[in-house]
């Protein structure tokens, strides 16, 4: 139901276009806020001050949401302190009734009334709806600054609200509340391209500024790396464990010897044989030096093929006493990973050397069948490398969301 | 049922609802109200006259699974635009109710299941707590359970007084031009809404919910030229 009608204000023509429906309207010419009366107009703001023109042109028809949307009104709102403006589009669709599409620093929310009144909890940090919770973001006065178009609510001169917004990403409830009436209302932060695409906005969207405050974390993939972590981990474990059934550790070689001098002495030891369970041969070493360093240069041939592998294993142990009491330095044990050997017979021959050439006696132990931590502990590492990642990433978009909030949980109270 | 004729131009009139007392003639817009067998002729009536409203006669809808058609429907003035109220057929009763009203105000959709009368409140301004007896409290919290722990429910947060400004098809009473209703919303929270008109020698409670137009599932809608 289109109504023409004159400006009271600058005698402009002025049309409504759902006349019905609409209570305000803004006269195009002059820029005045005027209340649709029953036969009248009547001014409720005179001439308001020309501010930005709307990015998406009132009149236009869109698809959005599953929805055909004609765009009725715009305004230009504020905190009481002008410092943060952002703009919200009035869409009208005769079946659907109205909804909101607001943008800030170049995020977009659609907005629509909420069925029923939240409830705030006592400590009034959250409000809860339709089962979901809401977690306090901000509480402030909200003022409009500019109209243009036609409003379904008579519009109000120094139009200064109360505000309060809740958050549950992708989700922002907000009320607004004034001595008349509270009104809730729910929004949906929209992905930028989507907009772009439904209100035809290609090469001319705003930036966006900063994470908005009910903008989803891109970093939502916390359930996907657990169970990720948790099956490999269950996996990595399950196959050290068949490495250390499988290849179980065995003694091949345990001998003792007695040196009268340890300088350059050669021994060669029995033979003895290497199986094919695999895992690495292990050396244990063990001499009662004292105040000295003892040394073995070891080569373990192959009986058959006359192969040889060589290693050297050292060890040192000093100790005394001083004002302090006792000390000592070093250890007269030492073991080392020397080899996978292929299997077959073997003897050894070693060379030992000391410091002082001191009389002593030393053991020598070779075990087959070691199994390595090294690899699997690299593993658990790496494996743990992206959700380490994650958690950095995710933390810090959570603080950048919050740290535009009085109501912040990276803050604490005492802080 | 014998089909009652309108006493003005004839034709049989639409009475399918068994809880419509009056109905406005197809043909020649003539408002009918019926006393037990007799039917009376109040006038002529004009139409809605909505050309944005997609609801009409004849549409269907769902409400929790319930389908209901659109039989009749009023249009209230008051000072700050109006709203239109649907008077609905129920396939099957609902709560006990035999019929229901489908509310229409600023794009918003409440669905009100047929109202309890209460005896009229003493107070009637906006703070005013509405005294209901605890056996309606019971039946509606039967349906509401948030009701029962919302000690604010029946606060007073809006008053509104309209002129009933048009008719259309069957309506539960015969319509008055020249009554104001006094129509109060109480602050129910949770998915409950509650309004209360006033009366003189009682009022009537109705509650149900706000719903989108999605919920509704309707059929046979009224098309929008150009939408």
């Amino acid at each position: 139901m289109v109504k023409a009608l004159v400006c009271p204000s600058c005698g402009g023509s002025v049309t409504i276009k759902y006349a019905d429906k609409s209570l305000s309207c803004v006269c195009p010419s002059c820029l005045s806020v005027l209340s649709n009366e029953n036969e009248s107009l009547k001014i409720i703001i005179k001439a308001q001050k020309k501010m930005a023109m709307p990015l998406i042109p009132l009149g236009g028809r869109y698809h959005f949401q599953g929805h055909d949307w004609e765009v009725i009104g715009y305004l230009i709102r504020s905190d009481h302190l002008e410092q943060y403006q952002w703009s919200e589009y009035l869409l009208f669709n005769p079946f659907v009734g109205y909804r909101f599409l607001v943008c800030m620093d170049g995020h977009w929310s659609y907005v629509i009334k909420t069925k029923s009144a939240p409830k705030i909890s006592d400590n009034a940090k959250t409000a809860t709806y339709l089962n979901r919770k809401y977690e306090l973001f901000h509480k402030g006065k909200v003022k409009t600054l500019y109209v243009l178009g036609e409003f379904y609510w008579r519009v109000k001169e120094n139009d200064l609200v109360t505000a309060e917004d809740y958050i549950h990403p992708p989700e922002m409830l907000s009320v607004e509340k004034d001595n008349d009436e509270e009104i809730w209302s729910l929004g949906q932060y929209v992905d930028r391209i989507e907009i772009e695409t439904a209100f035809k906005l290609a090469g001319r969207m705003p930036w966006d500024v900063g994470v908005a405050p009910h903008q989803p974390s891109p970093h939502k993939e916390k359930n996907t790396i657990v169970l990720y972590v948790t099956c490999l981990s269950l996996l990595l474990i399950c196959i050290q464990f068949v490495f250390l059934v499988l290849i179980l550790k065995r003694d091949v070689l345990n001998v003792r010897y007695d040196l009268s001098t340890t300088k350059g002495t050669v021994i060669k030891t029995d033979t003895f044989t290497v199986t094919d369970r695999g895992g690495y041969i292990h050396s244990d070493l063990n001499a009662n030096v004292s105040n000295d360093w003892f040394e073995i240069a070891a080569e373990i041939v192959n009986q058959e093929t006359g192969e040889e592998y060589e290693y050297d294993q050292g060890i040192e142990f000093y100790s005394g006493s001083d004002y302090e009491g006792y000390w000592s330095e070093g250890s007269r044990d030492s073991d080392r990973r020397v080899a996978k050997l292929p299997a077959g017979t073997y003897y050894m021959n070693i060379t030992t050397n000391s410091g002082q050439s001191a009389p002593m006696s030393f053991s020598l132990k070779l075990s087959e069948g070691n199994t390595s931590w090294g690899n699997f502990l690299i593993a658990i590492f790496l494996l743990l490398l992206y959700p380490i990642y994650y958690v950095i990433r995710s933390s810090t978009f959570e603080m950048s969301r919050w740290s535009q909030s009085d109501y912040s949980p990276y803050w604490r109270e005492d802080a | 049922m014998d089909p009652f004729l309108c006493p003005q131009c004839g034709a049989t009139l639409k009475y399918t609802s068994s809880f419509a007392v009056s109905t406005v003639c197809e043909y020649c817009r003539s408002l009918v109200v019926r006393h037990d067998k007799n039917i009376e002729l109040w006038g002529k009536e004009a139409d809605l006259q909505d050309d944005l409203n997609p609801l009409q006669i004849g549409t269907r809808g769902t409400y929790q699974k319930t389908g209901f058609t659109i039989a009749g429907g009023v249009r209230l003035n008051h000072h700050e635009g109006f709203w239109h109220e649907w008077f609905l057929q129920l396939d099957q009763p609902v709560q006990n109710s035999n019929y229901a009203w489908l509310v229409q105000a600023q794009g918003e959709y409440q669905f009100l299941l047929e109202p309890l009368v209460i005896p009229p409140p003493l107070s009637r301004e906006v703070g005013a707590v509405v005294d209901v007896p605890n056996e309606i409290i019971k039946k509606i919290g039967v349906w509401s359970a948030g009701l029962l722990r919302d000690q604010d429910a029946f606060k007073i947060v809006d008053i509104r007084t309209a002129g009933m400004s048009g008719f259309v098809g069957q309506l539960p009473w015969a319509p008055d031009r020249n009554r104001q209703r006094m129509v109060a919303e109480l602050a129910s929270t949770g998915d409950l809404k509650l309004t209360v008109e006033f009366g003189i020698v009682s009022s009537q409670l109705y509650y149900g919910q706000v719903l989108y137009f999605e919920d509704f599932k309707f059929e046979n809608l009224k098309e929008i030229k150009g939408w």
